[in-house]
């Protein structure tokens, strides 16, 4: 098992910073991967730099001490005519290739692995072997993020919960510009384009709050993107679903119109909503392919905060 | 006309209505103004007072002087530089302050004192500025002044040309400046995310002072590209075969064939997307068929060879410095030759790691990654062949040397880290967080390093004097100890999850490596006031640190030490005859080095010209009406380029022969100075040669 392979050598490459790691569950995530797809990741990063150290250890050491050993007024022996070397050559061109050549391996690997479409790591694991895949439908709009889960047939925006040991599948999509779906210490990136539909499978292992975010640029609401994701124990995640079928609103596409004017959400609001448009995904990218659903920004949105102007689209 | 624009619009004079309603209330952008404005109108009072006018618009406006349109390749460069580093400034400090929901807000901001608006035009000009209008130039500079001296070569090979790229790159910088008083800049990104940059997301003028200020950069520097290439090719000395060639010259021949072969793919990418914007095409619009990942493929096909482009010729300053300072020949020279045109080769294939996390399929990624991590095999070459040199060498701890091995030391890191996010797997987690802002910014401190490396070891040979070692000294210690302070703890905020552009940061648990960024900030401003210092100090004393011999290090070994320092304009008084591939290094040792040439012969020189200056005026006055939509404007000054590029094509007469008697009077009094160094000659007034003053038209 890997896992236990790299915990070793994260304990030892990182054991400084360790005591940090233990005062603060959400501090560095490499020591908190949770699922097996974070954890992968992480796992390639310690071959990687393991592998790399191999090369860079010595090199620097040998740069600091021929500088130390050859300075002028040293005792590094004067020699100009030492200006080739074949040796050295296949040296500098082999030690390099080689390296290369193991890293090249390792990113193949990795690449199938914790492909964002089709994790390799997902078609072994028997916790997403043993239960039905949970579906998600994200839509990014200007600023917020709206997380449809179709066969509860209910919505939470700007908040995600997710249930333990269980396959999710996700699409995505934006009703606006491009952004990028992350949560930190769980799941990696995957582009949300507009017009477009992007796929993300992941499995989680244990529960937590966790920090989602964009990561692509946006627009002016972008550092306002952050939302809690909660994983929770499978009959949580059923009583969340029974409770925001009771209560929430309605998200039909012309509230989602409404939702989707451009809005920093500097209030960090969330919404709950039921009985969702069974086909808004596909409406979305119809309409933003069409250009029926595209929201012109207002040119100077935000050079004032405390202005009416922007107040208009925001949630304080 | 042609796409409806939000506010005002006339046909006299555009957009330019929208100024009333803006509030110019903002203190940093006051101060901007009243530091650009004092500093012009000192600058042209001293130039009237000195009566210098005349001689500033002869000796340097109308020149096509390689070396002179070098020196203002990197006066422009530094200057842009200096404005680049403000905005660091601000985005640094604005974060340190905006840190946490409970975080100060000032000047209409919630939290720091920027509010989205101001802090995203910040970073956008931060990063255009830097690429585009700083480091670009300081490096098409260095090449401009070295590569027809490394080859022995009087000028480039189309002297006029060079000097309408320099133009071309002015016009860019001023309109980037420009957008600081006369509306705002770009508020979405220096890569221009699309379709971030379109008109719906982006309504104002600020994304076209962002398309007209690259357009005409990269006219700019395809051309200067165009010039070099051909200068290398057809211009070289007799004996100098190309695998006699300094390394730098290698470098410059491989980095102006990326430029050559990429620049106009980022003017095709800008340009569709002007038509866009212009006159409502679909092009990286997500609505009507257009695609929006295929601006980021086009962008990012010129936006990877381009980080080469500037990469490669810090590699050949670093290959130059290295023997000087360790008395040795380069190792393995011809592989370093095979390793410099190697990278050009793969900077080709690697475009897409930039965006692994579009959706592209495992196959896609793995072979983007492992043609990117093929990179890491010559630049390891390269950082072993350069230690090779010092090996059983004399190393000299002199300015130039400490530059150039810190930013061997820094290839190192920055290399280990390239290889971690080179890997998918790895990318997939790290991709837009501010580990690889510190990646890239950790490789261009290479760049940077080599770059001060570079003009501290040339700039006897610029300007015939050495810029002063103890404050040098200082200056390197607080930029190495700046650049530690802020890229270090990037790195680790990049691992702790902190996303690259935010202008307000929700987690107050990074406060404290933020500070220590404020730190590196703080250091980093101390360095810039201690080389302007050093400017200064190196200027006023320039008489005692005068370089007597043509050499000024006394170990140089490249083609360029063997003329007068600072060379006449026509470079060399004979033509040289290449018999080594460390030249003067070889003449060194066979006791060949007086320049005392005898008999000369008359010299066929190029004459200065008026119509680069009147391209850049004309090309801004372009850039301009076109941001406003000032159409009249846009299409006289147009027309006008046309024209002058029309008149400039019928001048016959764009050449004179110095005669023999000249040549011999220039270089008698030349070495006359040489040998009265005693008696302190003032340094070479200005207008000491007669036929730089020569105009064509």
């Amino acid at each position: 098992m890997p896992m236990h392979w790299m915990r070793l050598a994260g304990l030892v490459l990182f054991a400084p910073l360790a005591g940090c790691a233990n005062a603060r569950q959400d501090w560095l995530w490499i020591f908190n991967p949770n699922g097996p797809l974070a954890t992968w990741s992480v796992y390639y990063l310690f071959v990687d730099v393991v592998l790399l150290l191999i090369i860079i250890v010595p090199a620097t050491a040998l740069t600091l001490w021929v500088i130390f050993r050859y300075r002028r007024g040293g005792h590094g022996t004067y020699d100009p005519s030492f200006r080739h070397s074949n040796l050295i050559e296949v040296f500098a061109w082999g030690v390099p290739l080689l390296v290369v050549g193991a890293l090249s391996y390792y990113a193949y690997e990795g690449a199938h692995a914790v492909a964002p479409y089709d994790p390799g790591v997902l078609q072994t694991n028997p916790a997403a072997q043993a239960n039905k895949p949970l579906q998600i439908d994200v839509i990014t709009t200007d600023w917020q993020w709206l997380f449809i889960y179709p066969e509860q047939d209910v919505a939470l925006a700007n908040k995600l919960i997710l249930p333990v040991g269980r396959q999710i599948n996700m699409r995505l999509t934006s009703a606006s510009v491009t952004n990028d779906f992350y949560i930190l210490k769980l799941v990696g990136q995957i582009y949300v384009m507009p017009g477009m539909r992007t796929k993300r499978k992941f499995l989680i292992d244990r529960p937590g709050t966790y920090r989602g975010f964009s990561t692509e640029f946006s627009g002016p609401g972008f550092s306002w993107m952050d939302y809690k994701v909660h994983v929770v124990k499978k009959a949580k995640f059923q009583g969340w679903v029974d409770k925001a079928q009771a209560t929430g609103q309605a998200l039909s596409y012309k509230r989602f119109q409404q939702f989707a004017e451009p809005m920093v959400n500097t209030a960090h609001k969330t919404y709950t909503f039921n009985h969702v448009d069974p086909d808004l995904f596909e409406t979305v990218i119809k309409r933003v392919k069409s250009g029926k659903l595209t929201h012109e920004r207002p040119m100077e949105l935000t050079e004032d905060m405390g202005s009416a102007k922007f107040r208009k689209h925001s949630t304080q | 006309m042609f796409v409806d624009v939000q506010g005002p619009w006339n046909p006299w004079i555009g957009r330019l209505g929208m100024l009333l309603d803006m509030e110019y209330t903002n203190p940093f952008i006051f101060f901007a103004l009243v530091l650009v404005v004092v500093g012009a109108l000192a600058v042209a009072a001293y130039l009237v007072y000195s009566r210098r006018v005349g001689w500033l618009w002869r000796e340097w406006l109308t020149t096509v002087d390689h070396k002179k349109i070098g020196i203002m390749y990197i006066v422009v460069g530094l200057v842009m530089l200096f404005r680049g580093f403000f905005d660091a400034i601000m985005i640094r400090t604005h974060q340190a302050m905006a840190a946490g929901t409970s975080s100060p807000g000032i000047m209409g901001a919630q939290h720091g004192y920027m509010p989205p608006f101001h802090m995203d035009q910040v970073f956008t000009a931060h990063g255009t500025i830097m690429i585009i209008v700083a480091v670009t130039p300081i490096l098409v500079g260095l090449m401009n002044i070295l590569v027809p001296l490394q080859i022995g070569a009087r000028d480039m090979a189309y002297p006029f040309l060079n000097a309408v790229g320099l133009a071309f790159t002015v016009a860019a910088s001023a309109l980037i400046m420009g957008a600081l008083f006369i509306g705002f800049f770009s508020h979405a990104g220096w890569v221009g995310l699309s379709p971030l940059t379109e008109m719906p997301s982006s309504p104002g003028p600020g994304v076209d002072y962002w398309i007209w200020a690259i357009q005409l950069s990269s006219i700019g520097t395809t051309l200067g590209a165009l010039n070099i290439i051909a200068t290398i090719l057809k211009m070289r000395a007799p004996g100098m075969t190309l695998l006699r060639m300094p390394v730098f010259s290698w470098a410059a021949l491989g980095t102006n064939i990326i430029a050559l072969t990429s620049f106009p793919l980022l003017t095709v990418a800008v340009s569709l997307l002007t038509l866009d914007r212009y006159i409502g095409t679909h092009f990286f619009t997500a609505d009507g068929g257009g695609n929006l990942m295929m601006y980021t493929n086009l962008f990012w096909l010129w936006g990877h060879p381009e980080v080469y482009f500037v990469v490669l010729p810090a590699f050949g300053m670093i290959s130059e410095i290295i023997p000087t300072f360790s008395e040795k020949t380069l190792f393995n020279y011809v592989s370093m030759v095979f390793a410099t045109m190697a990278i050009a080769g793969v900077s080709w294939l690697v475009w897409l790691h930039h965006y692994y996390i579009m959706g592209a399929s495992a196959g896609v990624n793995t072979f983007f990654s492992i043609a990117t991590m093929l990179v890491g095999i010559p630049t390891g070459v390269k950082v072993f062949n350069w230690v090779f040199t010092m090996w059983r060498g004399h190393v000299r701890l002199e300015t130039p040397m400490l530059w150039a091995v810190t930013a061997v030391l820094l290839l190192i890191g920055g290399g280990m880290t390239g290889m971690m996010v080179a890997i998918p797997a790895i990318n997939y987690v790290t991709h837009n967080s501010v580990f690889v802002v510190a990646h890239f910014h950790n490789m261009f401190l290479i760049i940077v390093f080599a770059v001060f490396g570079g003009v501290t070891y040339w700039w006897p040979k610029m300007f015939g004097f050495k810029l002063d070692e103890y404050l040098g000294r200082w200056f390197f210690w607080l930029f190495w100890g700046g650049s530690v302070f802020v890229f270090v703890p990037m790195y680790v905020l990049g691992f702790l999850g902190m996303t690259r552009r935010l202008d307000f940061i929700a987690h107050s648990s990074w406060l404290p490596l933020l500070l220590f960024q404020v730190v590196g900030i703080v250091l980093y401003t101390a360095s810039v006031l201690v080389f302007l210092l050093q400017l200064y100090v190196s200027i006023r004393d320039r008489h005692e640190n005068r370089v007597t011999g043509p050499d000024a290090w006394e170990t140089s070994r490249s083609l360029e030490w063997a003329t007068h320092t600072p060379p006449p304009f026509y470079n060399f008084a004979v033509q040289p005859v290449v018999h080594e591939r460390d030249e003067w290094a070889w003449r060194r040792e066979n006791g060949l080095t007086s320049l005392d040439t005898g008999t000369c012969e008359s010299i066929h020189m190029p004459k200065n010209s008026a119509i680069p200056a009147l391209l850049c005026v004309l090309g801004l006055v372009f850039g301009f009406a076109m941001v406003w939509r000032i159409w009249w404007l846009a299409g006289v000054s147009l027309v006008g380029v046309v024209i002058a590029v029309i008149v400039r094509g019928c001048i016959r007469d764009i050449d004179y022969t110095v005669p023999a008697a000249e040549v011999e009077r220039i270089e008698k009094d030349r070495l006359t100075v040489r040998d009265d160094e005693v008696a302190r000659q003032p340094a070479p007034a200005p207008g000491d040669n007669a036929h730089a003053g020569r105009m064509s038209g």
